[in-house]
């Protein structure tokens, strides 16, 4: 069973990827800010993270940006997850070392699939 | 010293001056003294040639005969008579024999005249034949004596004594002195020599007061200026004589003003310039100040438009995502009803996040926050894209989809990612109101802003559909904010009401254009002009406006100066042309094939200008006006002539011919609608037409609505005709009160507006009547003869009541005495007329007595009537009040 960290302040949208990736049979990890995201991550080991880019503490491109200085999380698909759609956001995002672009609000239908492709399970 | 007196001309002036009397001088002397003494000795030798010719003659005889005493006496009277002669008489040997002088007598003659050159002159004389007579100057005793010698000749009666041998017996010399002479030259001389000395100093010293005064002074003068000028005095103007010193000085004075009023605008250029680089600075210093506040301001603008769209699009994620994983029934089973709910739940989710990206687009384009990268691109390559997302949906409906790119337009220089945008506005529209039929885009190059012969600026590119097309009257809102065809097609067919709007910001920021044509249940076409060639982004106007005017005059077959005066258009200035394809639906050209029409840029089209964009060319009835101005017609107000008697005219006075445009079009099914710009003309033009009503705009130039309400309510032949306030501005009371029938606040509701014309066109039968009459007499007498008449009478003495009475039963007409002594009739008449449901009720007024002029303008236009109790008997009374309510209608 893959771990997936997903890091999200607000509650809610924590809530609903968890319910859709427990549905796909995913083990979930929930972070709240870029500290715990790190913490997390170091603890946990997940096969993927979904980031938050707007998230307390330390945002999401800082947080992917150390994560992604560790040789042992060089590897670990790490997705931008963010509701900013502003220009230009895309590229900040895999500038700090992002593997992928997901928007908020999420199509709940295409969410597992995009998760999918990120694992390479497909 | 001598460099002194050359370095001034005056000096050299006097020098030369001064050399030429003193050699004048020298050489009148030389001659004077030279010619002077010549002249003396030649008159005492003639003298003394004629004395001695005299004393020879006188003793020639007694020399023959030997008369020694006659020489004697003869000598002697001689020597009396001129004291400085003396005469001597000698022989060849010198010796003297007769004398002036006794003493000398037998002594030699070189005794007396002891001078070599005499001697050797006289021995010389008496060699010769005795003809000369000579004159000598010579030097005896220190004083200069003229020797005059008479050879005395050898005669034929001197043989006797003398011989013959001899030719020359001796000489007569006479030995003038001549010392006197030579001084009294010398002396005058000298004194003429003084004269002259004096006259020449008095010469020299008037010569140099003159040069003074003429030359060396202004020279001086103009000297110094010159000095003081180059050291820079620019006041340095001096008087000057009239000569050419004088001319040289003058031009001098013109120059110094000249160079010195140049220095002066030099300075103040200097500095003003300098001043303005101060203010430059300055300036430069706030605008950077400003610059760097708006930098921040730009910041915090983008840094809110990026929270909002991101604090917007967080909930989003919940609901959407929570909606659609209900309708996936993860959590269970849903029944029917809960899944169409939660379906209109994530319909409307999907609305709002659309709207929120929307709303974001558009304020970054109008915040010009959209920086476009243009770029060349293939045009079939970004369609292709694009259709990837289009095409399961298109399956899905069963639609049809052409794509169809002309050669030469397979090229766009465009910023991929805005065309990408509009396309896909533009595609998606015509997918979601297609049911049948299919999709078309078309590409080719446009004659937009291609010059002649010139190589083209921007590509068509053409979305058509087959769906269920849009209303020509919407056809120009469609591309407004929020304004979607028809009401009802939002309900059915979601969005936002924002696509059109981005797609024509995003064509604007390309220089192109937007429009389209359709057809209700037929289909639409967009049309979007995209630049085909870099150039178009640097260019700023796109065609030349003479060659716009050569157009224009070949399309109207005109000569081009028609367009190139400044044309007035209703007493408003017309300049400026461009032509284009306007696609509006309200152009005549529309749906022609060559879909060129010109669009008038100028002060009538609110300041629009050349190469201005769909989004500002508001309506294509620009093109109206140029065909009118070419045509000379009247466009809005179309010849009253023609106007038939069936035909209902509306009159609609508004300073804004859109105003116009837009009543015209509400009411052009029921009315024909004669517009006037002008409000100066209003009233004329509403007795020529007899209008059925009115509409009137209040803000105009000139002349206000106010002023034209009043006047049209004032006339006599126009007081009847029902005036209708369309206005931005909102004065019920003062509209009402000046006898408006009716007010509209702008934006317009048309729909109301044709309602409302259309009830005023229709006269209620009266049946209830209304009497308001405090004179109990007369009060019970109308209604009496009323009631008679057949009509329903409700009659009151108090205003108070009649108000209550009025409202509840709302009768026909009302009989109002107007003449009370607390004029409480006014304060109902105002009541009637400020009430939506009331005013309409025409009223009657009744007076007591002959009304002032200020009660009459109180009641103008608020009344249909005034019968003056006092002018009849009670049986004319009635008369007349039957006469009124059958001019009414009852």
């Amino acid at each position: 069973m893959k771990t997936i960290l997903v890091v999200d302040d607000n509650e809610d949208s924590r809530e609903l990827v968890k319910k859709i990736l427990k549905k796909h049979g995913y083990e979930v990890i929930e972070a709240v800010d870029g500290e715990d995201a790190i913490a997390k991550a170091l603890a946990y080991r997940p096969d993927l993270i979904l980031m938050d880019i707007s998230i307390p503490k330390i945002d999401g491109y800082e947080a992917t940006r150390r994560l992604k200085e560790r040789p042992d999380f060089k590897d670990t698909p790490i997705i931008a997850f963010t509701a900013h759609a502003m220009r230009g956001d895309q590229e900040k995002a895999l500038q700090a070392g992002c593997n992928g672009y997901i928007s908020k609000p999420i199509n709940v239908r295409e969410f597992p699939e995009q998760i999918k492709i990120y694992l390479k399970e497909k | 010293m001598f460099k002194f007196i050359t370095n001034k001309i005056g000096n050299k002036l006097m020098l030369t001056f001064i050399g030429i009397i003193l050699v004048v001088m020298i050489i009148e002397m030389t001659f004077r003294i030279y010619f002077g003494v010549q002249d003396r000795l030649r008159i005492a030798e003639m003298g003394n040639k004629e004395v001695m010719d005299t004393i020879y003659a006188t003793m020639k005889h007694p020399l023959t005969v030997g008369d020694s005493d006659t020489i004697h006496r003869d000598l002697d009277e001689i020597g009396q008579k001129y004291k400085n002669i003396s005469v001597y008489l000698c022989d060849f040997n010198r010796d003297i024999s007769f004398s002036t002088d006794k003493k000398v007598i037998n002594t030699k003659i070189d005794q007396i005249i002891n001078n070599k050159d005499f001697i050797d002159n006289l021995n010389e004389s008496f060699k010769g034949n005795g003809d000369e007579y000579k004159s000598l100057v010579f030097n005896i005793k220190e004083r200069r004596n003229l020797i005059s010698v008479l050879p005395i000749k050898n005669a034929p009666e001197c043989f006797h004594c003398h011989g013959s041998s001899r030719k020359i017996l001796g000489a007569l010399i006479m030995k003038t002195d001549v010392e006197d002479v030579y001084k009294t030259v010398i002396a005058q001389r000298n004194r003429s020599l003084a004269l002259t000395a004096f006259a020449s100093l008095l010469a020299i010293f008037i010569t140099n007061l003159v040069v003074s005064r003429f030359i060396r002074k202004p020279l001086s003068n103009l000297v110094d200026a010159t000095h003081r000028f180059a050291k820079g005095e620019m006041s340095t103007i001096i008087k000057y004589p009239s000569d050419e010193i004088g001319t040289l000085t003058e031009t001098f004075n013109y120059m110094v003003n000249e160079v010195a009023k140049s220095k002066m605008e030099l300075e103040k250029e200097l500095t003003r310039r300098a001043k303005l680089l101060e203010e430059r600075d300055e300036l430069v210093a706030l605008l950077q100040k400003a610059n760097k506040q708006l930098k921040e301001l730009d910041t915090l603008k983008s840094a809110f438009i990026a929270n909002m769209s991101h604090e917007l699009r967080t909930p989003m994620n919940a609901i959407i995502g929570y909606t659609d994983l209900l309708l996936d029934e993860v959590d269970g089973p849903l029944n029917d009803d809960q899944k169409t709910s939660l379906k209109k739940v994530a319909a409307n989710a999907r609305h709002l996040l659309q709207l929120i990206n929307d709303v974001l687009d558009i304020s970054k384009i109008e915040s010009g926050k959209i920086e476009l990268h243009p770029r060349e691109i293939d045009l079939k390559e970004l369609i292709d894209g694009i259709m990837v997302t289009f095409e399961p949906l298109i399956a899905k409906k069963g639609l049809s989809f052409t794509l169809n790119i002309a050669a030469g337009a397979e090229k766009l220089y465009v910023d991929e990612d805005k065309t990408k945008q509009i396309l896909i506005n533009l595609i998606s529209n015509a997918v979601k109101f297609t049911h049948q039929g299919g999709i078309t885009i078309k590409a080719k190059v446009s004659e937009r802003g291609k010059a002649k012969d010139g190589s083209p600026q921007f590509i068509e590119i053409s979305v058509s559909d087959t769906g269920i097309g849009i209303k020509r009257e919407d056809l120009d809102k469609i591309f407004d904010k929020f304004a979607q065809a028809d009401v009802s097609t939002t309900r059915q067919y979601e969005g936002t009401g924002l696509g059109l709007s981005i797609v024509r910001g995003l064509v604007a920021l390309h220089k192109g254009m937007v429009w389209a044509e359709s057809e209700v249940g037929k289909g639409s076409t967009f049309y979007v002009l995209l630049p085909f060639k870099k150039e178009v982004f640097e260019q700023t106007g796109p065609v030349i406006e003479e060659e716009m005017a050569e157009a224009l005059g070949e399309y109207f077959e005109v000569p081009k100066e028609v367009f190139l005066q400044d044309p007035s258009y209703e007493g408003k200035l017309v300049r400026c042309w461009d032509y284009t394809q306007c696609g509006h639906v309200n152009c005549p050209e529309y749906g022609s094939p060559e879909k060129r029409c010109w669009l008038v840029v100028g002060t009538h089209c609110k300041g629009m200008k050349i190469g201005s964009y769909p989004e500002k060319a508001d309506a294509c009835k620009l093109c109206e006006v140029v065909r009118d101005l070419v045509l000379h017609k009247e466009p809005l107000s179309p010849d009253i002539s023609k106007i038939s008697e069936k035909e209902k005219v509306v009159l609609a006075i508004d300073d804004n011919p859109d105003a116009i445009d837009l009543i015209k079009k509400y009411l052009e099914k029921d009315y024909k609608v004669i517009g006037i710009l002008s409000s100066e003309e209003a009233v004329k033009k509403a007795k020529e037409i007899k209008p059925v009503a009115i509409t009137l705009d209040i803000m105009m130039p000139k002349k206000d609505g106010w002023q034209v309400l009043k006047e049209l309510k004032e006339d006599e032949e126009t007081k009847n005709i029902p005036v209708i306030i369309v206005s931005i501005i909102e004065n019920k009371t003062l509209a009402f009160s000046l006898g408006a029938a009716d007010y509209f606040v702008k934006p317009l509701d048309g729909y109301s507006l044709l309602r409302r014309i259309k009830n005023i066109g229709i006269h209620r039968p009266i049946k209830k009547v209304f009497l308001l009459e405090r004179d109990e007499r007369t009060n019970y007498d109308i209604s009496k003869i009323l009631k008679e008449s057949g009509y329903e009478v409700y009659a009151t003495n108090s205003s108070k009541q009649a108000m209550e009475l009025v409202k509840s039963e709302k009768p026909d007409l009302l009989i109002v005495n107007i003449t009370d002594p607390d004029s409480s009739a006014f304060d109902f008449i105002d009541f009637i007329k400020t009430s939506a449901e009331l005013r309409d009720i025409p009223i009657i007024a009744l007076t007591n007595k002959e009304l002032s002029e200020q009660e009459k303008e109180a009641l103008n236009g608020r009344i249909k009537d005034i019968i003056n109790k006092a002018l009849f008997s009670e049986e004319e009374l009635i008369t007349e009040l039957k006469n009124s309510l059958k001019k009414i209608g009852g």
